[in-house]
């Protein structure tokens, strides 16, 4: 009798400790590379957020700092309001889905960007109008693999190595994305070409909390192929989940934000 | 020198002949020079043209603009620099512009515009922009108002009082925005250019761009064209440490170049053959002039005289009768030059059509130019002497006996 | 009678008469020569352009000229084009799609023409395909979608290659912005760097899938069999389909019929050199001639024939010398335009870089007939009409003076 209850609970060890070990397994088995994209993607976007941002624009023989308030929900709808320097100020940009209108007051006039225009840099910096309208996304458009784990800056990372499904409308040869192990953040992203020719760099750091999560809050955007220049984005002021509905978004809306 | 006397003798004792001969040498020179004349009057006013059409003889910009044509790539001229420019030897006129793009929007239509800021009458001086003007008035040097491209307005839907919108950015980024008073419309003979011209005056289009004192380009017309590798060499060495680059107008203009190329070989074609058959017209001249002469000759020689001299005497004639043909020739085709040149021919026709459809006079001028009249009467000269050769060998080869007996 | 004294006479004095037809040949076989080169460099152009670039007729909505903004697409498209390729002359029809957009590669953006063609169907009308060298890939070859064939100016633009990614973006007909990555199957270069740097070509199959729809039409172009053709052709396609617009090659590209125009005027030019410059020499030569033989002509003078027949006598010796010259001048130059046209003349020395310019420097010079014979009369009879004067000098003579010359 006492057999039959050491092997039951021997069984029942063996079970627990087995199903640990597979537990153990499975877990690190589930973080594929899709999934660690994913998760880094909803988590520097949440499903809306708020909050302001100092765009600072260096160039060889000028810099140009920028502030706006942004307002963004899912992918589709996105509101910023320039807040400085004075001759920009009270400017809003409006995108809904693949549409943008600039709403400019000196002259109390909203237009709608034409095509043509959406690959012209945005307020002077290395980001283009359709960077910002961008339909393409780095869960969607890419195959993922993880390639190593490294540590960058001070933070390990897994690396992961992203290449274009050949219908996605992307122009890069590859990418190669950093994320941080503990947070899920984007920490830096190099951008190839076909011919494996480093294009693009971007640096993310100084985690801080924003709202109800930890994030970088400093990202620097290099274009390797000009010299001496760069577009530095800061968030001073983060929040997300916010409550906004669609109707926030409108083009009567651009004229009255504050 | 007797040999110089006795050869113009010689000439004048049968004034016929002599005539007849210096008249084919005339003939030589005479079209020779009309046909250069035409030629070159026609190349030079494609290049004119050309020129005129925007960029002048010679521009500058900042180095590394007409490879990236950004805002950030304009430069600033400073008064006494530019007085530096304009004092250069061989510079005439100077065209000041600030070029970069913009959205224009009126009512609901947006489009992407060109914005060319410049100095209402240096630009005409070059261009002849007021010429273009369909509706309303020209830019004028004080006011703010602003000339639109027809194919523009239209797709706009604006006219003349209309007031548009121009948006973009500006100089290190700053943004860009105003409304203008549209003043005028014009037409630009490229359809591309007439769907996307808005022309401003250069400090409307200054403030616009939040760009104090900058411009784009500077394009330059020299009053010798000619000179012009002479004029961006002294250009250059006057502007060092400005860092600008000097660019010739047909490195600008290069597909316009590729048709003007093609000409030149057409000219060179026709020349060739006028040159063949006036040339054989002297040499037919000289031919038959020699074979009436043989008995003179054989009488000559057997009186005494020695071959040798006889040869010279006939080659100093022929040269006599070369001066006596090409100086009556040029001074016959000068007046007419002369006369095309002040007032060109006017093309008339189909051809004229072609013409005017591209905002081009259709005039064609004379070219006057002392090196090739000059450079022509030599190379006449020098066929001259050539079909000496034939009356020398006939000479040498003299048989008195025969000579006489013809 | 006279015929056989003027035949006789013709032999008598080789030299004279030699002087003569050589001055024909050369003036006809220069005159032919040079037209038939400069014929033949515009025609290859034209040619390139029609074959290439725009075909002979092109049809479009109206409405989509203005602004070209692709919403405005032909109606019914095939069964426009199947009557169209029914009509005489036609040799074939193909429909394209045309949007404008943008171009991105990793390094730059451009904005593009994106024409959507069935690559079967262009082949008959376009010549494009053609211009892809062997190291520049192929025309829409193997079965991938999405694939793109785009000029080399482009690609250099881009800094892209062949199988390299561009990603094309646009807007559809309801506004929506669409965007798609083709891959470079080959790339094309033609004599025109502003068609190469705009024009990219996908399927229109490829094209409509990823728009989600049809894009319509909004090109139809047409190659006929002959250039001449246009006129008649053009004239039915307005009458038949009087909703399109219906343009000719010229209308598409004004600046080839300016140059046309232009070639045309230096031809007539030429032509009219020539005439007066082979008549004055001729004058010249029959002038010479005439008093060569003033003996011999006073004793037929004072033998008994009356002026009129002398008269007759040197006409016929003339017409004989410039039929002969004539025939042997229009058999020489046939026979070299002829040999030229096999194969080609390389014009690059004549004019350096020629090539690089835009115009083949090899040429393939050609006539047509009946500008060939209408030279060739015009010289035949200048030559003739040339003689009257000196014809009518010699009747001029005194037979008894005559008689006395030495």
């Amino acid at each position: 009798m006492i057999t039959d209850i050491m092997t039951t609970k021997l069984k029942h060890i063996t079970m627990t400790l087995l199903s640990l070990v597979s537990l153990q397994v499975v877990y690190a088995q589930g973080l594929s590379a899709d999934d660690i994209i994913r998760k880094a993607d909803d988590k520097s976007r949440g499903l809306s957020s708020e909050g302001s941002i100092t765009m600072t624009v260096i160039r060889p023989d000028w810099t140009r700092t920028i502030t706006m308030k942004t307002w963004s929900k899912s992918r589709e709808y996105s509101l910023v309001l320039i807040t400085a320097p004075a001759k920009d100020k009270g400017q809003v940009f409006l995108k809904i889905k693949t549409e943008m209108w600039n709403w400019v007051p000196s002259i109390d006039k909203t237009i709608k960007i034409p095509p043509s225009m959406m690959l012209q840099s945005w307020m002077g910096s290395d980001f283009t109008n359709d960077d910002l309208v961008k339909q393409s996304s780095i869960v969607v458009d890419y195959t993922h693999k993880i390639l190593a784990k490294e540590n960058v800056r001070g933070m390990d990372c897994y690396k992961i190595e992203m290449i274009p499904l050949p219908e996605a409308a992307v122009v890069w040869g590859k990418v190669i994305m950093w994320i941080t192990e503990s947070g899920f953040d984007q920490w830096k992203a190099e951008y190839y070409d076909e011919d494996n020719k480093l294009v693009n760099v971007s640096n993310s750091s100084d985690i801080k909390k924003m709202g109800d999560r930890e994030i970088p809050t400093h990202i620097e955007m290099v274009p390797l192929t000009k010299k001496g220049q760069k577009t530095i984005m800061q968030f001073d002021e983060m929040k997300f989940n916010t409550q906004l509905n669609e109707g926030f978004f409108s083009q009567q809306n651009m004229k009255k934000i504050r | 020198m007797n040999d110089i006397r006795l050869a113009w003798r010689n000439i004048w004792r049968n004034k016929r002949r002599t005539l007849l001969t210096a008249a084919s040498i005339f003939l030589a020179i005479f079209l020779a020079l009309l046909v250069r004349s035409m030629q070159t009057g026609m190349f030079d006013r494609l290049i004119d043209i050309t020129i005129r059409s925007y960029t002048g003889h010679i521009q500058i910009h900042k180095n590394g603009y007409w490879d990236d044509k950004d805002i950030n790539n304009s430069m600033e001229i400073s008064d006494s620099l530019m007085k530096v420019i304009i004092s250069t030897n061989n510079v005439d006129k100077t065209v000041p512009r600030l070029e970069y793009f913009a959205l224009a929007s009126f009512g609901k239509q947006t489009k992407g515009a060109l914005l060319t800021g410049t100095d209402p009458v240096k630009e005409n001086a070059l261009t002849n922009l007021s010429a273009k003007i369909t509706k309303g008035r020209y830019l004028d040097s004080a006011g703010k108002g602003i000339v639109v491209a027809e194919g523009l307005a239209s797709f706009l839907g604006l006219t003349v009082g209309d007031t548009l919108v121009l948006i973009g950015q500006g100089f290190h980024g700053v943004s860009a925005a105003g409304k203008y008073l549209v003043t005028g419309i014009l037409h630009y003979p490229s359809p591309q250019l007439n769907n996307q011209l808005v022309y401003m005056n250069l400090p409307t289009a200054q403030d616009f761009f939040d760009a104090e004192n900058r411009i784009t380009s500077l394009s330059i017309i020299l009053k010798n064209p000619d000179e012009i590798n002479r004029a961006i060499t002294d250009l250059k060495s006057r502007t060092t440490g400005q860092n600008f680059e000097i660019m010739r107008w047909d490195e600008i203009m290069v597909e316009i170049m590729q048709q003007l190329k093609a000409k030149t070989t057409t000219g060179i074609l026709i020349i060739g053959i006028l040159y063949m058959i006036v040339g054989f017209g002297i040499f037919g001249t000289v031919i038959m002039m020699t074979n009436e002469r043989i008995k003179e000759f054989g009488v000559i020689v057997s009186v005494g005289m020695q071959k040798s001299r006889l040869a010279v005497i006939t080659v100093l004639e022929m040269i006599l009768l070369g001066l006596i043909g090409t100086l009556s020739g040029v001074m016959a085709a000068m007046p007419i030059i002369v006369y095309y040149h002040l007032h060109p021919i006017r093309i008339w026709g189909s051809m004229a059509q072609a013409f005017t459809s591209f905002g081009i006079e259709p005039i064609m001028p004379l070219a006057l130019k002392p090196f090739f009249i000059l450079w022509n009467v030599c190379f006449i000269l020098f066929l001259v002497l050539l079909t000496c050769i034939y009356p020398i060998r006939k000479i040498f080869k003299l048989r008195v006996v025969d000579a006489l007996h013809k | 009678m006279i015929f056989k004294i003027a035949f006789k006479n013709v032999w008598r004095n080789k030299t004279r008469s030699l002087i003569v037809i050589v001055a024909i040949i050369l003036g006809l076989t220069g005159g032919i020569l040079t037209t038939s080169i400069m014929t033949g460099m515009i025609d290859q152009k034209i040619r390139a352009e029609i074959t290439n670039e725009i075909s002979h007729i092109q049809m479009h909505n109206p409405e989509y000229l203005k602004n070209y903004e692709s919403e405005f697409t032909i109606a019914h498209p095939d069964s426009i084009s199947s009557l169209i390729s029914k009509l005489p002359g036609v040799k074939a029809v193909c429909s394209h799609t045309r949007i404008t957009g943008m171009a991105a590669s990793p390094n730059a953006a451009a904005g593009i023409q994106i024409v959507g063609i069935d690559p079967i169907a262009e082949k008959k009308v376009s010549g494009l395909y053609t211009s892809i060298p062997d190291s520049g890939g192929g025309y829409f070859t193997g079965i991938r979608k999405n694939q793109i064939v785009i000029g080399r100016k482009l690609a250099d633009k881009l800094k892209i290659r062949l199988k390299s990614k561009m990603v094309i973006r646009y807007q559809n007909n309801d506004g929506n912005l669409t965007e798609a990555a083709f891959i470079v199957n080959g790339i094309f270069q033609t004599s025109n760097p502003a068609f190469d740097e705009t024009n990219v070509f996908v399927k229109k199959k490829d094209l409509d899938l990823i728009t989600g729809g049809d894009n319509g039409i909004q090109e139809i172009a047409i190659l006929l069999n002959n250039i001449d053709l246009i006129p008649g052709t053009e004239a039915a396609l307005k009458t038949k389909f009087k909703g399109l617009d219906v343009e000719n090659w010229m209308e598409i590209r004004p600046e080839m019929g300016f140059i046309t125009s232009a070639i045309a005027l230096e031809v007539y030019i030429l032509m009219g050199i020539i005439l007066f410059a082979l008549a004055f020499g001729i004058v010249n030569t029959m002038l010479m001639i005439v008093f060569e033989r003033t003996r011999e002509l006073g004793m037929l003078m004072a033998v008994g024939m009356s002026k009129s027949r002398v008269f007759r006598m040197i006409m016929l010796e003339t017409i004989f010398l410039t039929i002969i010259g004539g025939v042997i001048g229009m058999i020489l130059s046939a026979a070299l335009v002829g040999f030229l046209h096999q194969h080609g003349i390389d014009l690059s020395s004549v004019s350096k870089g020629l090539g690089a310019y835009g115009f083949d420097s090899k040429i393939y010079p050609f006539i047509k007939k009946d500008l060939y014979f209408n030279l060739s009369l015009m010289i035949i009879c200048t030559g003739i009409l040339s003689a009257i004067m000196p014809a009518r000098k010699a009747l001029r003579l005194n037979p008894v003076e005559a008689i006395r010359v030495e």
